[in-house]
């Protein structure tokens, strides 16, 4: 059997089985049932899925071959589908029909043929010893990978329903579930008449790529009404980075720093910062931007690599959709689905230089229909340097001379009982505790953040209703990384709470689901309590509700999405945004892309209730940083900070007319009003008074206020995949920014705190030798940066600082003693440029970045 | 192994140190206990002030702090009318001598941010970090080395001050003889070298929202001069001037000090801190104390209300690297030029300072009519 063929060598699994996939619809549908059914095989070899198993079992049927037909659904059922009756009684049919072509020819007059004890002997084909032990061992190996696909079998299921009900959990090839009509088959008449098969076996397209952030549901990246890149596990295990933030670094039109190796920054198309706060990232479609400084602790994410399926970054503002923050983009960071072993339960762990450690198990199952999976993980990252010496008599860390950049054990489980073919019900939960630094905003640098974070959600599906609840708490210590010995150690307790709620309507409909209906409403209760704040618990309801159509005329697809946020700060109020696209097909395969819309960031609790008291540089004087609540409440009750806002055009052009390359342009054009920045310090009225709460003099204040130039930013991405050659996948991307300051006088002054160009390769090679090779090559230009201070007269003043171009190559070797599917061991160099060069700086506060070395085994059953 | 091996690595490592981080430079840091003995009551606001002892504080120099470290009231431990004590500390401090000293705002009326509140008033407790009780002068702390960390320095405030700080107003002047108060026709010569020219200060009351100062006639703590005839010799006789081109001169030695500054061309353009500092000493005119009255003795101290100070037509330039020249006559820079008052007790005054500022006042909202002649208009031309 072609199973029992040598390894087939991919790099890009999906891409190629699509191929096969795709090849053997084709021979089929030209009546070429031997070549079809070879590409199947082939396909399933690659990456195994019950509907290609259905489809050899199918094509098997069609040309009467029933014992193989049979062999096939058998293993079709051991993935445990919604339709196993049908499927079982094609294959009682089918076994009728055989028993019926192997019957001895009827015995006319009790004449002729041998007899023994006057029973009737039957006469037929004898199977050969070789043959028997043939089907033996193919039984054994398709056994063995039955049981792998049952258990994935079920996830893709759970994971359709899901998306079909509008979660955004749902996974690649869902299209493809097991959710379609059942085999209604003709009364068992051992006949050869052709079988009345299930319309199952005739989807197409199996492994085409979904994406299901850009509109809240399940479509494929031609009609998605945004610029999408989806990283795919396979490029996950190809890859040598450590954190989710580093498997963000190829993406085009993403800016990824490292401030410290535990604090990526993460911005799309510009606008990166400290505590960078324009980026919506979701796990599993639940946010996890933290709402009280605007940003994502990547670190503190309760996730491991090992457990993402994949993830999805939206290029460009998505309020329209997601609201608030969803600014510069959305990164949805996809699990695996419960039940699904088809990427394997798995034991890893990594060690290597610069403090790399790493571990994590995961495990998944199903009973019937309740699936279930767990993941849990530690991982170490060293610092790249100590700030200072930890000997030093002046200063003090609380942290130990001896801590890691970060250390974090992490946990989560979930589990999904599948109520109907599009029904099901799941709860889950995370926690990840550890301790790690960020630089945080203004005048303050580097800060231990010393955290538990967990959360809890309930999701339930129902047909075309999917509502989901969660609660995300965040509790942690945060100081300053160093504290002079005779100073006061800045930092302390935050306490962090949101429940939120939402249900979402999803229906298709119109001749052939031409139209997608989308609708919801949400609810969030935040809260926070931190020493950084004004006193006492602050509490922030938000509601929102949006309404999407996305309808198909001809070549056309247009989507429009209106949301409206209200937010409880007056100065916030009723926020409506809008997004409209139209994708036009220009050929198979190839669509023109326009879209345009508005977003914006919500400010957060920091910007809003800071009350925070920092240093001058002299002990006993310091200046009160306020929020704009506590401005209205204190100083000027006209004040208004507003939210930060987005207004956007794209332009895009894809190419997906062929299963060897993938090509997209996409260039856009922005205008940002209203950031919001801490201002100059001004006098405090009467300055006598002493604060006792501070035992200090109170020099002066600075709010937090919008800026006034406004930002002009237009730019490009184009990237192209190529995988024409089994085993090797390339893929080329290259982004260009330029984004521009006009004050209030009309003078534009040109901003180079990003990199303009950016370019990034991959090449990954998975040979025939068992052996794996990646190389990832990133290149950013040379970046100027505004750093702001104050002057002795606490006037801000901006610096301009300097960073010098530079590059990152990785490479990983990945070696499988034992085949694919069981024992990996990897060698992983990560910067390997900067054992060379030396370190290199992403921004100007930030640690210099070095190279990571290191060796991995993962092993898979 | 391969694996363990890394994980060893992994747990061994140990980050480098980047110690050219701007962000965390090497400092000093400097901690201890102030010490505060009062005869009755409890302390204010505490304050530890650290003084570069190249710019000492008054009464030996004018020099500003280099940090200042507060303590609340609540922080004092000890019985009430008696000695209390609480820890300070001060952090980020470079290379260098310090001077320590301490000012107990039992009044609570100082501020860092204002001239005219940044000093001790009548009621305050004043000390420093002393070693030699008998002089009872700040001794030095030496940092020559960074990182550095000195704890446990003792800061003993046990002087509570009787006599308030000296404000004055300026007032007109004429050659060779006290001027009649009030006019206000003052202008120097800087080319007069043979006769005296008189600058009169007059003791003024400060009735301003963020302090108040008693007037000169007040029965106690009247902002007056504290006029002190030294004689350190204890000769009997009142100690001639340590200048001795002054001392030729028939100067004597007292306090408090007058001093003018160089603040502004004649035009009212502020000087170039880059030029560095112009420093010309006003005598206080004993003989006028002396002359017409006689019964003041040498080591006398008494209050004044007015304040008869010669002008000599010499200062001292102090460049931006520190370095020290005498000028004299027509190598003085004309200009228009600030009087500084310290009496012994290190309480000093500022002629303009920030009651006279109409920016200051228009911001805050201060009523600005009494104060003019602590502003601008309070600079000495010298011609």
């Amino acid at each position: 059997m072609l199973l029992l063929a040598a390894p087939v060598a991919w790099a890009a699994p999906k891409d190629e089985a699509r191929r096969h996939f795709n090849m053997g619809i084709e021979y089929i549908a030209a009546g070429d049932y031997e070549r079809g059914i070879a590409e199947f095989k082939l396909a399933n070899e690659i990456l195994p899925h019950p509907v290609v198993l259905y489809n050899i079992a199918r094509a098997y049927a069609d040309i009467q071959d029933y014992e193989n037909a049979i062999l096939y659904f058998e293993e079709y059922l051991l993935t445990n589908p919604i339709d196993r009756a049908e499927v079982e009684s094609y294959i009682n049919t089918m076994r009728a029909r055989q028993e019926a072509k192997l019957a001895p020819p009827p015995v006319e007059g009790g004449g002729g043929g041998s007899t023994s004890g006057g029973g009737a002997r039957p006469v037929g084909p004898v199977a050969t010893a070789d043959e028997l032990a043939a089907l033996q061992r193919h039984a054994q190996e398709l056994q063995a990978l039955a049981t792998r696909l049952a258990e994935r079998e079920q996830a893709l299921a759970d994971a359709a329903a899901a998306a079909e009900a509008g979660g955004e959990g749902g996974v690649e090839g869902g299209a493809g579930g097991v959710e379609g009509g059942g085999a209604n088959l003709p009364p068992t008449d051992g006949g050869d008449a052709p079988l009345a098969l299930s319309e199952k076996g005739l989807v197409e397209d199996l492994y085409a790529r979904v994406v299901v952030t850009a509109s809240r549901f399940a479509q494929d990246p031609l009609t998605a009404p945004a610029a999408v890149t989806i990283i795919s596990q396979d490029d996950i295990r190809m890859s040598t980075a450590s954190t989710v933030a580093e498997l963000l670094q190829t993406v085009p039109g993403l800016d990824m720093m490292q401030l410290t190796a535990a604090n990526p920054e993460v911005s799309i198309r510009g606008f990166n910062q400290r505590l960078s706060n324009k980026v919506l990232v979701l796990v599993d479609g639940r946010t996890v931007y933290m709402d009280f400084i605007g940003s994502t602790l990547w670190s503190s994410l309760p996730i491991t690599l090992e457990d993402i399926e994949r993830i999805e970054i939206i290029r460009g503002p998505g309020s329209a959709i997601y609201g608030a923050n969803a600014f510069g983009g959305v990164i949805n960071i996809i699990t695996r689905a419960p039940g699904d072993v088809s990427q394997q339960n798995q034991v890893s762990s990594a060690g290597g230089t610069a403090g790399l450690a790493r571990g994590s198990v995961n495990l998944a199952g199903r009973q019937d229909r309740l699936a279930w999976k767990t993941t849990a993980g530690v991982q170490q990252l060293g610092r790249w340097v100590q700030d200072a010496d930890p000997s030093r008599v002046d200063l003090g860390s609380p942290y130990g001379a001896d801590a890691s950049s970060v250390q974090s054990a992490t946990a989560s489980a979930m589990l999904q009982w599948q109520l109907s073919e599009k029904g099901f019900v799941s709860v889950s939960g995370g926690v990840n505790d550890g301790l790690s630094e960020f630089y945080s905003l203004g005048a303050l640098r580097l800060f231990g953040i010393d955290s538990t974070s967990t959360n809890a959600r309930v999701d339930l599906g129902l047909g075309p209703l999917y509502v989901r609840s969660f609660y995300n708490r965040f509790g942690a210590t945060a100081q300053a990384w160093y504290t002079p010995t005779s100073g006061e150690v800045l930092g302390g307790d935050i306490l962090s709470q949101a429940w939120d709620t939402e249900a979402q309507f999803n229906e298709a409909f119109g001749a052939n689901n031409q139209h997608v209906l989308t609708a919801g409403v949400g609810f969030r209760l935040k809260t926070i309590d931190w020493v950084f704040l004004t006193p006492g618990v602050k509490v922030e309801p938000h509601v929102n509700g949006y309404i999407q159509q996305q309808s198909t005329f001809g070549p056309v697809t247009l989507n429009g999405a209106i949301r409206i946020d209200r937010h409880p700060l007056d100065n916030v109020g009723t926020r409506p945004t809008a997004r409209l696209s139209m994708v036009t097909r220009v050929g198979e395969g190839r669509v023109v892309r326009l879209n345009g819309g508005n977003a914006f960031r919500n400010p957060t609790f920091l910007e809003s209730y800071t009350d925070l008291f920092l240093s001058t540089g002299v002990d006993g004087v310091l200046v009160n940083s306020m929020g704009s609540e506590v401005v209205r409440e204190r100083t000027d009750p006209n004040f208004n900070l507003e939210p930060e806002k987005i207004r956007s055009v794209e332009l895009g052009f894809l190419d997906q007319s062929s299963d060897s390359f993938r090509f997209e342009v996409a260039a856009y054009g922005y205008q940002v009003l209203d950031l919001i920045d801490l201002g100059s310090v001004s006098a405090v009225e009467n300055q006598l008074d002493f604060d006792d709460t501070q035992g200090a003099y109170i020099a002066g204040e600075s709010r937090f206020e919008n800026e006034a130039p406004v930002f002009w930013a237009g730019g490009g991405e184009i990237e192209g995949a190529w995988f024409g050659v089994p085993g090797l996948d390339v893929r080329l991307n290259y982004s260009f920014e330029r984004i521009v300051s006009v004050d209030e006088d009309g003078e534009s002054t040109p901003s180079n705190a990003h990199p303009t160009h950016k370019g990034h390769a991959v090449v990954a090679w998975r040979s025939p030798w068992d052996l794996d090779l990646s190389m990832t090559v990133s290149g950013y230009s040379a970046q100027s940066w505004p750093i702001r201070s104050y002057d002795a007269a606490g006037q801000v003043v901006v610096d301009l600082v300097d960073v010098d171009a530079y590059t990152i190559i990785s490479n990983k070797l990945v070696w499988h003693p034992f085949g694919y599917d069981d024992l990996d061991l990897s060698a992983s160099a990560w910067n390997w440029l900067a054992l060379l060069q030396g370190p290199h700086t992403e921004y100007p506060l930030g640690q210099p970045v070095g190279a990571r070395l290191y060796g991995g085994v993962a092993y898979r059953f | 192994m391969t694996l363990a091996l890394f994980l060893i690595a992994a747990c061994a490592y140990v980050p480098p140190i980047d110690s050219a981080n701007p962000d965390y430079p090497d400092t000093a840091g400097l901690s201890g206990t102030v010490l505060v003995s009062l005869s009755e009551g409890v302390p204010g606001r505490g304050h530890v002030l650290v003084y570069d002892v190249l710019n000492p504080p008054p009464p030996s120099g004018l020099g500003s702090p280099v940090d200042l470290a507060t303590i609340s009231p609540s922080e004092f431990e000890g019985a009430q009318g008696g000695v209390t004590s609480a820890p300070w500390a001060i952090a980020g401090l470079g290379l260098g001598t310090y001077l320590v000293t301490a000012l107990i705002d039992n009044d609570e009326n100082f501020s860092p941010f204002f001239d005219f509140a940044a000093g001790a008033t009548c009621g305050d407790t004043v000390g420093a970090y002393l070693t030699d009780l008998t002089t009872q002068a700040p001794a030095p702390v030496v940092i020559d080395a960074l990182p550095a960390q000195i704890d446990g320095l003792v800061v003993t405030a046990a002087k509570t001050l009787s006599t308030e700080r000296p404000a004055f107003d300026v007032d007109g002047f004429t050659l060779g003889a006290p001027a009649p108060f009030g006019a206000n026709t003052l202008s120097l010569d800087r080319s007069v070298t043979d006769t005296a020219q008189i600058v009169n200060l007059q003791s003024r009351a400060v009735n301003h929202p963020l302090l108040t100062l008693n007037g000169p006639e007040a029965a106690a703590c009247a902002s007056s001069f504290l006029v002190r005839l030294l004689d350190l010799d204890q000769d009997g006789e009142v100690d001639p001037h340590p200048n001795p081109s002054y001392a030729a001169l028939g100067l004597k030695d007292a306090y408090p000090k007058v001093y003018l500054i160089l603040a502004a061309d004649l035009q009212g353009n502020p000087v170039d801190p880059a030029d560095g500092r112009y420093v010309s000493e006003a005598v206080v005119a004993t003989d006028i104390f002396m002359a017409p009255y006689g019964e003041y003795v040498a080591g006398d101290s008494f209050l004044s209300p007015s304040l008869p100070a010669v002008f000599l037509p010499a200062a001292l330039h102090i460049a931006a690297d520190g370095s020290e020249t005498v000028v004299q006559g027509a190598d003085m820079p004309a200009g228009l030029w600030a009087t500084v008052v310290v009496q012994d007790t290190g309480q000093i005054w500022v002629v303009p300072n920030d009651l006279g500022d109409a920016a200051l006042a228009a911001q805050y909202g201060w009523d600005l009519e009494g104060f003019a002649s602590q502003g601008p208009a309070g600079l000495i031309p010298i011609q």
